[in-house]
Formats: structure tokens, C-alpha cells, sequence
């Protein structure tokens, strides 16, 4: 069984997918937090978070939460899909993105919704499909250059940390004044 | 850009290394708890290695597979069933229970390598040593799996990966290492 990962970018007026590659790039901190949920335990080595700031220890500290969740409300910029404008290449080192684009309506801002969570059985045939995605619209006054794309995660226990698990450069896509997207990560299950 | 999974098998006391490739089958279970964390909630039911569907809860917060020397309900375990490889299993056929006696294996305590990064590819390892101590009779491994523990609304465990390969633990005292990579790479 495969476990693949997509990015997939669809324009909400037209409906048509802009975007849709297989996403280039898990980075460190993901394996990292996988290890993290799989040891139960403190973590010896350092987790950067998206600021940069290296955590470790007892990032699971038995209150209920777990290091993974991707359920970034509306407008909230630190958990969940999230987009930018830099283009530097990516690599497994990154732990934020280049330039993210601030929730609001000022310059360059966008205006993000809930981060959502689905599942499509056999669609294609003979696949699991689990969908994470976003719905972002541009409310800036202007027209906004998207070059990148991520996923961050929030890790709630008795403090909460931010980690960037994932970071797509797509190239630049172009969401004018008044448009919106649909920000799709699709894990694709082939049995 | 895939989520990959790797099985080494090492003989203990010679160090040859008997088994090198890719995993053939992560399980349905592995994405499903994955994203269930993920997105903190998940509609459908997961299906536990005593073959009962579970709901996703907001405690769940490891999917532990770092298990203590002698538990076998999670962990990486083995087993002597030679059922196909689908992802639809949720548990080995025969599972190998730990012990010294006629067709068990000791189980050592879990050991886990946190992550690195190898060119373009972060990796870690989950390993586990059986030995054989039966002092009679070869064991015969047929299947190999990973067990997790997940604490919902009572603790439940969960099989993530399950493999086919045979292996003979040799009688007396023969040991061998399993080691599971787990691998995300920056490739498209």
C-alpha cells in the first residue's frame, strides 16, 4: 500500500484546479513529530518550531493532547494550510514559511477559513482519499501572488508549539482582489 | 512524494543482514490515525487489532509503538501466518507470543532512533531483537508487523504495517533484529 501525498489548488469561482502535483516536500519537523507520536516519550533531539525556536523534552506530557493537529480555525495563521509568497527551493530543513501571507484585509493579507478535514472512498477506484483543505480569499484591494504553500501543526499540551510539516512551492498563483482558493493537501491511500 | 516504510533484518550474533527492502504494505489503519490526529476528529471507525471499529477521540495522543520487553500487543511483532499482504489487515494471522517455550520467541523492549536527515530524505527507526531460546526446534517467522497503542476511550492497539518474509530464529539461544525506517523525503 502507498501512502502518496498531493497539493491541489482549485479556483472557487470557476472551479477549475489550478494546481494539482504531487507535493514535493515533507520537511524534518514531520518525521520528527511522527517519531515524537510513535516513541510516547520525551524527545532527546530539538524540534525547530515555526519560530525558529528549538524544542525538546517532554512534548507529550500525558494531558490530553497530541503534537499533530492541523485544525487551524478561521483567520488562524499558525495551525492548519497556510500560504505565502517566497520562492526560495524547498528543502527538509525548512520549519516556516519564506513569507506567509498574514490573515486580514490589508496588503497581502488573506483572509483564511477553517482548516476542514474529509475522506472520499474510491474516488479514484481502488484508493482511500483523505482531504485536508482550506478555503482562502483575497481581500487586500489587490492582486496577490501566492509562491508557496504549507501545512503547519500545533502540538498542545501543557504549552502549545507551532511546526511546519510541509512546504510546497508551487510557483506563482495569482488571486485577485475579491477571489477565492480551495488549498487542498490530499493523502492518497493505493491498496 | 510518499510516507515510506523499510524492514531490515539483521542476525543478531553473525550481524549478516538477511532482509534489506522496501515494506510491502503499510495498513489502512496507519493513514487512518495519522489523520485522524491530524485533524483532531474522524468520522469513520478504526478497526483494533481484536477486530473491533473504534472512534477516533481527542485523547488519543500517541501512537505509541515503543513497547517494554515482553509485551506483544504492541511494538513490532511477528508471527507465523502466511496469509497475503492486504491493507485491509488489522492484526498478523498467528501472532508469536513471547516466552521460551515450543514456537515463542522473547521479545526485547522496543528501541527507536529519532529522526535524521540523509541527503533529501528525514528518517527514523523503530527495531525490536527476538530470541529464540527453545532449546529443541528452530522458530519460523512468517510475518512481521508493527502494533500501536492508542489510548481512546480505553486503551486500543492498532496494527499499522504487516509484512511476509520468512525467517528462522535458530534454536537455543539464535536472535534476530528487525528494524522498521520509516522515511519522508523533500522529492516530488
Amino acid at each position: 500500500m502507498d501512502v502518496d501525498l498531493f497539493l491541489r489548488i482549485k479556483d472557487m469561482a470557476s472551479g477549475r484546479i489550478e494546481y494539482h502535483k504531487p507535493s514535493r516536500s515533507f520537511v524534518l519537523q514531520f518525521s520528527q513529530l511522527l517519531c515524537l507520536l510513535f516513541k510516547n516519550a520525551a524527545y532527546a533531539g530539538n524540534i525547530k518550531d515555526t519560530g525558529g525556536n528549538n524544542r525538546t523534552g517532554a512534548l507529550i506530557d500525558g494531558s490530553g493532547g497530541n503534537c499533530i493537529r492541523a485544525n487551524g480555525g478561521p483567520g488562524t495563521v499558525n495551525k492548519g494550510i497556510v500560504v505565502g509568497r517566497a520562492n526560495t527551493a524547498e528543502s527538509i530543513n525548512d520549519f516556516v514559511l519564506g513569507t506567509i501571507c498574514n490573515h486580514g484585509v490589508g496588503a497581502n493579507n488573506i483572509l483564511y477559513g477553517i482548516t476542514e478535514f474529509r475522506m472520499e472512498v474510491n474516488d479514484p477506484p481502488g484508493t482511500m482519499t483523505f482531504i485536508l483543505e482550506r478555503e482562502i480569499a483575497n481581500g487586500s484591494g489587490g492582486a496577490i501572488t501566492l509562491e508557496e504553500v504549507g501545512l503547519y501543526l500545533a502540538q498542545h499540551t501543557a504549552a502549545v508549539y507551532y511546526f511546519c510539516a510541509i512546504r510546497d512551492v508551487t510557483g506563482g498563483i495569482v488571486i485577485n482582489d475579491g477571489e477565492s482558493k480551495l488549498i487542498q493537501y490530499v493523502i492518497q491511500v493505493t491498496n | 512524494m510518499k510516507i515510506r516504510l523499510y524492514l531490515k533484518i539483521v542476525d543478531t550474533k553473525t550481524g549478516k543482514v538477511e532482509v534489506d527492502r522496501e515494506s510491502h504494505s503499510w495498513v489502512i489503519q496507519f493513514p487512518q490515525i495519522l489523520c485522524a490526529h491530524m485533524a483532531s476528529k474522524y468520522t469513520d471507525q478504526i478497526r483494533d487489532t481484536g477486530n473491533t471499529l473504534r472512534n477516533y477521540q481527542t485523547t488519543a495522543q500517541a501512537i505509541n509503538v515503543n513497547a517494554a520487553a515482553t509485551v506483544i500487543t504492541y511494538g513490532i511483532v511477528i508471527g507465523t501466518g502466511t496469509t497475503a499482504e492486504d491493507a485491509t489487515q488489522y492484526k498478523l494471522t498467528t501472532q508469536i507470543i513471547n516466552g521460551s517455550g515450543s514456537g515463542q520467541a522473547v521479545h526485547s523492549a522496543v528501541t527507536i532512533v529519532e529522526s535524521s536527515v540523509v541527503g533529501t530524505t528525514a528518517i527514523f527507526t523503530v527495531a525490536r531483537t527476538f530470541t529464540n531460546n527453545y532449546a529443541t526446534a528452530d522458530l519460523l517467522v512468517k510475518e512481521i508487523g508493527i502494533y500501536a497503542q492508542v489510548s481512546l476511550s480505553t486503551t486500543c492497539y492498532f496494527m499499522l504495517a504487516r509484512d511476509l518474509e520468512n525467517i528462522t530464529i535458530v534454536k537455543a539461544g539464535g536472535s534476530k533484529t528487525i528494524t522498521y525506517t520509516v522515511t519522508v523525503d523533500n522529492t516530488s
